[in-house]
């Protein structure tokens, strides 16, 4: 993966900001491809209005909270000489008391074991797509069969095509938007989600909403990689060009909920 | 709103789009699939690499195929990754499988970030009040989403549970058997055995074992050495040296700390040299060691020709010998069952490690490997009673 200089990591451009969307926004970019749809499976039928409002407050909120005000605004300054992830921040405090290696072991773990989810749900979630045209297809070996070459071109280095990524995570995130943009004009009314009390109607009033947030809470677990990948762009490129990724996936978002 | 559908649902994701667009919507996040996975497996190679340098995880061999930085391969957790990729298609075979399996183990993450980040703000001396706002807002917010995530323990959730409790036990039981090992080790001062050094180094009785010898060290103090290292050097087989050199390496807080300093024991007769590496850098020794000994050498601090005089004469460089030793658990010392089961868990992971020499890049053919007991037995302790025949 390519990384910024030095020189360039501190300041502003748009290509450095260009290629921080190739970097740092893969999981959080790409949980458009199956949040929605794992909130609209846990209803179990009960769709109305209200509960696809209390939905979309939840990302939205969640979206704003976890990754925006707990990582991009707060725990992105905890950088350790500009590198970033939970590993960096336990070098920094790991001298004030010893148990903490516990506590850094179990959330690096952690970390590790549910990013073997991310690649097959990112990749199975995309090549589902191709079964709206083509219902008999099977997924599975597309999908091993992507993940292999993944792996296997690992060894070459992946330098050359990463140059490739920030590009595409462009125009990604703008076919977000624009995927989004016309079902939100058509249904203003899902503008009413930004407040949060359709978030609190739906936890506690909506039978079985509490546990909706098991899905919602897969719109923020891209935020520690962010966190991780710190050291890669530089904290004022995450910054400005998360404020551009959020817009486009609550857009989204938006556009998904005005479907359903 | 559209009327809800129980029974087949479209991705909600895919049906937003118009029909002639499918395809190449499709495609555009197939690519965005594959670099949301690079992304991760950079990542991993990342959080590992860290780990290793931090002592949490056996050494392993890292290839940079490319010169960009902290671009990296590590070949043996490239094929785990992709080994558990695999497996989690297989086992889950759709999407929505996977979504109820999905983040259960990530907000446990979370949570432990929220846990380092309240000491890092206490270090920053931010107002208590708002050290304990960020702490309680995040962990109810946080532990709210880990119980609503707890019902997806059944739905895969284990698996990746599984997964990390034993990515967990190996960082453990390597952290844990290090800090044994530590407490066991014992220091002595290195300028009791000035005398004794010099003395070996011009006894031509005994041959010479190297011109110049190596001993890695861990005493963070420049006055100590592990009594491990006196022990090889007179006692098992005694090494006689031109010159003995202690080396340390210290991986600092920061990541990319690269430092060394040098300091003449006795001159010509014992050196110690200490490497200050950040915890991003790959401590290859052997190339850092022969940079700083050109270095030495320019300023006439060293004599890099060999002492030998035929060779001198032909300006042969001169040899060097590094020595590692391993300090293996002895079965006639009482550990705790505790200490039993981490040391014995550990030389199992050993295993599957890179020894100190090809993690450090040192040239196999230089390196003396030795074994020596974990724990040197006083002398204090009685065990056995001497019986006298009686006349």
């Amino acid at each position: 993966m390519k990384t910024l200089k030095a020189s360039s990591r501190d300041t502003l451009s748009i290509a450095g900001m260009i290629i921080t969307l190739g970097i740092v926004f893969g999981d959080l970019g790409t949980s458009p491809l199956y949040v929605m749809k794992a909130i609209v499976s846990g209803a179990g039928g009960h769709i109305d209005q209200d509960f696809i409002l209390g939905a979309l407050s939840c990302l939205i909120w969640t979206l704003t909270l976890q990754t925006t005000v707990k990582y991009v605004l707060i725990i992105m300054r905890a950088d350790n000489n500009g590198e970033g992830g939970i590993m960096a921040l336990y070098a920094l405090i790991r001298k004030r008391k010893k148990s903490l290696y516990i506590v850094a072991a179990l959330g690096a773990s952690a970390l590790l074991a549910d990013g073997v989810i991310t690649p097959s749900i990112t990749v199975v979630s995309a090549v589902e797509g191709l079964q709206l045209n083509f219902p008999h297809l099977t997924v599975v070996p597309i999908a091993i069969g992507i993940i292999t070459a993944l792996f296997l071109v690992q060894k070459l280095g992946t330098a050359a095509i990463g140059k490739s990524f920030g590009p595409i995570m462009l125009i990604w995130f703008l076919t977000l938007a624009a995927l989004g943009l016309p079902y939100l004009l058509k249904m203003p009314v899902v503008f009413k989600a930004f407040n949060p009390v359709y978030a609190f109607k739906l936890l506690f009033l909506h039978p079985g909403g509490f546990f909706l947030l098991g899905a919602v809470f897969l719109v923020t677990t891209g935020a520690e990689a962010l966190y991780s990948d710190l050291g890669h762009c530089g904290y004022k490129n995450i910054r400005l060009s998360w404020m551009f990724v959020k817009v486009t996936l609550i857009i989204n978002y938006m556009g998904q909920a005005s479907w359903v | 709103m559209q009327s809800s559908n129980p029974g087949e649902l479209p991705n909600p994701f895919f049906a937003i789009m118009p029909p002639w667009f499918l395809p190449a919507g499709v495609l555009v996040s197939t690519a965005a699939a594959i670099i949301a996975s690079q992304a991760l497996i950079s990542g991993s190679y990342t959080i590992i690499s860290e780990a290793i340098q931090l002592n949490f995880w056996p050494k392993l061999k890292i290839d940079y195929p490319t010169q960009v930085k902290g671009q990296m391969y590590i070949s043996s957790l490239n094929w785990m990754l992709f080994a558990a990729c695999v497996a989690v298609v297989l086992m889950f075979r759709t999407s929505s499988n996977m979504e109820a399996a999905y983040g259960l183990a990530i907000s446990i993450t979370m949570l432990m970030t929220t846990l380092l980040m309240r000491q890092f703000l206490k270090v920053v001396r931010l107002a208590k009040p708002l050290v304990t706002l960020f702490t309680v807002t995040y962990l109810i917010i946080e532990g709210t989403f880990l119980i609503a995530n707890m019902l997806k323990f059944v739905h895969g959730g284990w698996f990746t549970l599984l997964l990390a409790g034993m990515i967990f036990y190996v960082m453990i039981i390597w952290y844990r058997a290090r800090q044994i090992k530590n407490r066991f080790t014992r220091f002595v001062t290195v300028a009791d055995y000035y005398e004794q050094l010099v003395d070996l180094s011009k006894d031509v009785t005994v041959s010479k074992y190297a011109t110049n010898l190596v001993y890695l060290t861990r005493a963070d103090k420049i006055t100590d050495v592990e009594a491990k290292v006196i022990y090889s050097i007179f006692s098992k087989n005694p090494k006689r040296a031109d010159t003995y050199w202690i080396m340390h390496i210290d991986i600092t807080d920061q990541p990319y700390t690269m430092e060394y300093s040098v300091d003449h024991l006795i001159p010509g007769s014992l050196v110690r040299i200490e490497f200050r590496l950040g915890f991003k850098v790959q401590p290859r020794i052997n190339l850092l060691f022969n940079e700083a000994l050109r270095e030495l050498s320019i300023s006439n601090e060293i004599d890099l020709l060999s002492n030998y005089p035929s060779l001198r004469k032909h300006e042969v460089g001169a040899d060097f010998k590094f020595v590692v030793i391993h300090r293996v658990r002895n079965f006639d010392f009482r550990f705790s069952g505790r200490e039993r089961f981490v040391l014995d868990n550990y030389n199992v992971l050993t295993r599957m490690a890179l020894s100190n020499v090809n993690a450090y890049g040192l040239d196999a053919s230089n390196v003396l490997v030795e074994e020596v007991p974990l724990v040197i037995i006083g002398h204090e302790d009685h065990l056995l009673k001497r019986v006298y025949h009686q006349h």
